[in-house]
């Protein structure tokens, strides 16, 4: 809760020092999640839609970097492999790094790269009597990112983006004798997203 | 080794014995009247029905031994089988239930009887086969049910018949061993046949091929041996000295370097008062032996050895006060006793009283095929490890009314209690990959008596 707050007073200050800026992108975008680690498709299956916004803020009025800051939102129902218990997860991933922004063929548009740090929050609910049922964790890695913007009129934006989320959860797979010998498992929750977003150009 | 935890049973004969009624171990529960000088009995396999040879009345009567009927441990009827015989004597059942040969001692013959319920001619004789028979007394089956051993009193000698075509085997070397031959009982694997002969000695054949076996160490095993009878395993056999006080242990064991003699057992010397009937249990860990006069006189009883190796009161008597029969009646005399094949009953032929007294054994068997595999419930953030635990009803002694599932051999720690109704498995969740899980179960019938336990370790994982 405290990196949560903590990381909303950096966006909010990061935004108010560079309203002055050239360029300020707010966006919500959709994207479609393909998680890559085998558990995670063998409980969740194929994957599913994330949703949230990002905020792109140029540095300087004159260079190519910009920084961006996003949070999504992510939940699906499974199958527990073996006993096929039903299991929900929540995925809460936060990023933030630089974007690059090349100049595209035409004035209304920009192709960018990017590179970030991200926290996703893991959190799950599983329908077993026989383990906690409900149980969080902070997975850590990184983001990459790239795409293109569309300059529409009235300052409206198009984000046609493909990312990679890499990160995993900490506590690999221990036993915890106190919790009655349940297993803990790190999780992987990694994967490309294909998506777009639609926003506004301030 | 039976606990006990005893309950007082009121005799319900028309209830479902299982589930609502539960008996004190080893005291009689019914005594069937109905009979003229009853001498010999044999259960069916099914445990549904028992023949009893009915001496004073030429006939052959059968009671109803199956606890789940209305008419539990009364006589049906069976006119077809009332004097019909003429001095029958010895009765044996097929392995497959579907016949029974009576030895018809003073007519010198052998009928068959249709022992299938189901067939048209059931309890009716189908066969009198004739032949070299003279004062047949004794009859085992082979235990592939292709032949009955048949011994004769009158010449001392062993007919055997073939079971397939009713047919008289020519068995040229089995005339004229015996010596007054009293019982004859086959070993599980159906490689020798035993017989006592009231002379004192024990005979035995080899029914691979027909002849006597030399067993100088069987020439004078009592006083007079009388009941004979084979425990599970086959390797030891209990005889009873019929005008003695003693029950003679023999050692059958082929693989043993004292085959064929006698086994010291001094707990069994001067215990018994004219024993005549033995019959061993199916579970292998009892001997039931009736007691021609009985400790004090006028009255029977019945002993009880424990037949278990492992047992600490190995081949030493049971102290069973709930099988002397004192008043009424007051002239009882016990000839013979069967018990059923799933062990939960011994029948006792009562000559003297013209009954047929029902014991209830409270013996209570683990459950069968006890095994187990480790498998897992995964999640995306934790795992479950779970042991996996299979098994099967028993199929001897007291239906189980539930399973104890322990994870100590001293059966302190309860891990579950399943009903014998439900489907016989447990999953032991969260355990350690790091402890070596051993599970012990035991049957609980329904006086909470349980069975000695049996034990499995997960070491695969379940498939």
């Amino acid at each position: 809760m405290m990196a949560l707050r903590s990381l909303c007073s950096i966006i909010a200050v990061s935004s108010m020092s560079l309203l002055n800026a050239r360029s300020v992108l707010l966006e919500f975008k959709g994207s479609y999640f393909l998680p890559t680690d085998c558990r995670f498709k063998t409980i969740y299956h194929k994957g599913t839609g994330l949703f949230g916004p990002e905020l792109t803020v140029q540095l300087t009025d004159t260079t190519p970097w910009h920084a961006f800051v996003s949070v999504d939102y992510f939940k699906k129902w499974g199958k527990s492999i073996g006993f096929c218990n039903a299991t929900e997860v929540k995925l809460i991933p936060i990023a933030f790094g630089l974007k690059y922004f090349f100049p595209a063929c035409c004035e209304y548009a920009d192709f960018y790269l990017g590179l970030g740090f991200e926290a996703v929050n893991v959190h799950t609910k599983d329908c077993s009597p026989f383990v906690t049922q409900s149980l969080s964790k902070w997975a850590c890695g990184g983001i990459a990112k790239g795409g293109v913007y569309w300059y529409l009129p009235n300052n409206l934006i198009i984000d046609i983006f493909i990312d990679y989320s890499f990160a995993k959860t900490g506590s690999g797979e221990s036993w915890c004798q106190m919790a009655r010998g349940i297993q803990s498992l790190s999780a992987d929750v990694s994967g490309p997203l294909f998506g777009a977003g639609f926003g506004y150009r301030f | 080794m039976i606990y006990k935890k005893m309950l007082v049973c009121i005799t319900a004969l028309t209830v479902n014995f299982s589930s609502l009624c539960s008996y004190t171990p080893n005291t009689f529960i019914a005594f069937i009247s109905g009979f003229n000088s009853p001498s010999y009995i044999a259960i069916t396999p099914d445990n549904n029905y028992a023949y009893v040879t009915d001496d004073g009345s030429d006939s052959v009567l059968v009671i109803d031994t199956n606890p789940s009927s209305p008419t539990f441990n009364t006589l049906i009827s069976a006119p077809n089988l009332l004097g019909v015989f003429n001095g029958p004597s010895g009765i044996a059942i097929t392995p497959n239930g579907q016949y029974a040969y009576v030895a018809n001692s003073a007519s010198n013959n052998v009928l068959a009887i249709d022992t299938n319920p189901l067939s048209t001619t059931f309890n009716s004789v189908i066969a009198t086969l004739t032949g070299p028979f003279d004062s047949p007394n004794s009859i085992a089956m082979t235990p592939n049910g292709n032949y009955a051993y048949v011994t004769n009193a009158g010449n001392n000698s062993i007919t055997v018949i073939n079971l397939a075509n009713n047919t008289i085997l020519t068995t040229p070397n089995l005339n004229g061993i015996l010596n007054s031959p009293f019982a004859i009982a086959i070993t599980p694997n159906g490689n020798y046949a035993y017989i006592t002969n009231l002379s004192g000695s024990v005979t035995v054949v080899d029914i691979r091929i027909n002849a006597p076996v030399s067993a100088p160490g069987l020439a004078s095993v009592n006083s007079q041996p009388e009941g004979l009878a084979i425990t599970a395993n086959g390797l030891v056999a209990y005889v009873s000295d019929g005008s003695g006080t003693d029950v003679t242990v023999l050692d059958i064991n082929p693989a043993s370097l004292t085959f064929n003699t006698v086994i010291s057992t001094p707990n069994l010397a001067n215990t018994f008062d004219f024993p005549n009937g033995v019959a061993t249990t199916s579970d292998g860990n009892y001997a039931y032996v009736s007691n021609f006069i009985g400790a004090t006189g006028n009255i029977s009883s019945v002993s009880v050895i424990d037949t278990n190796p492992a047992s600490p009161t190995y081949n030493s008597t049971l102290n069973t006060p709930g099988l002397v029969v004192a008043s009424p009646p007051p002239f009882t005399r016990f000839i013979s006793l069967a018990a059923t094949p799933n062990a939960r009953f011994v029948y006792v032929v009562d000559g003297f009283n013209n009954t047929v007294d029902v014991i209830y054994t409270g013996i209570i068997t683990p459950p069968l095929n006890f095994t187990s595999c480790t498998t897992q419930n995964t999640f995306l953030l934790q795992r479950d490890l779970i042991n996996y635990l299979t098994w099967s009803a028993p199929t001897i002694g007291n239906p189980p009314v539930t399973y104890n599932i322990y994870r100590d051999p001293a059966l302190q720690t309860l891990v579950a209690t399943i009903p014998a109704t439900s489907t016989l498995e447990y999953y032991d969740h969260n355990r350690s990959p790091y402890a070596r899980d051993t599970y012990y179960i035991v049957s609980v019938d329904g006086s909470g008596n349980m069975s000695s336990p049996v034990s499995t370790a997960p070491t695969s994982l379940c498939i």
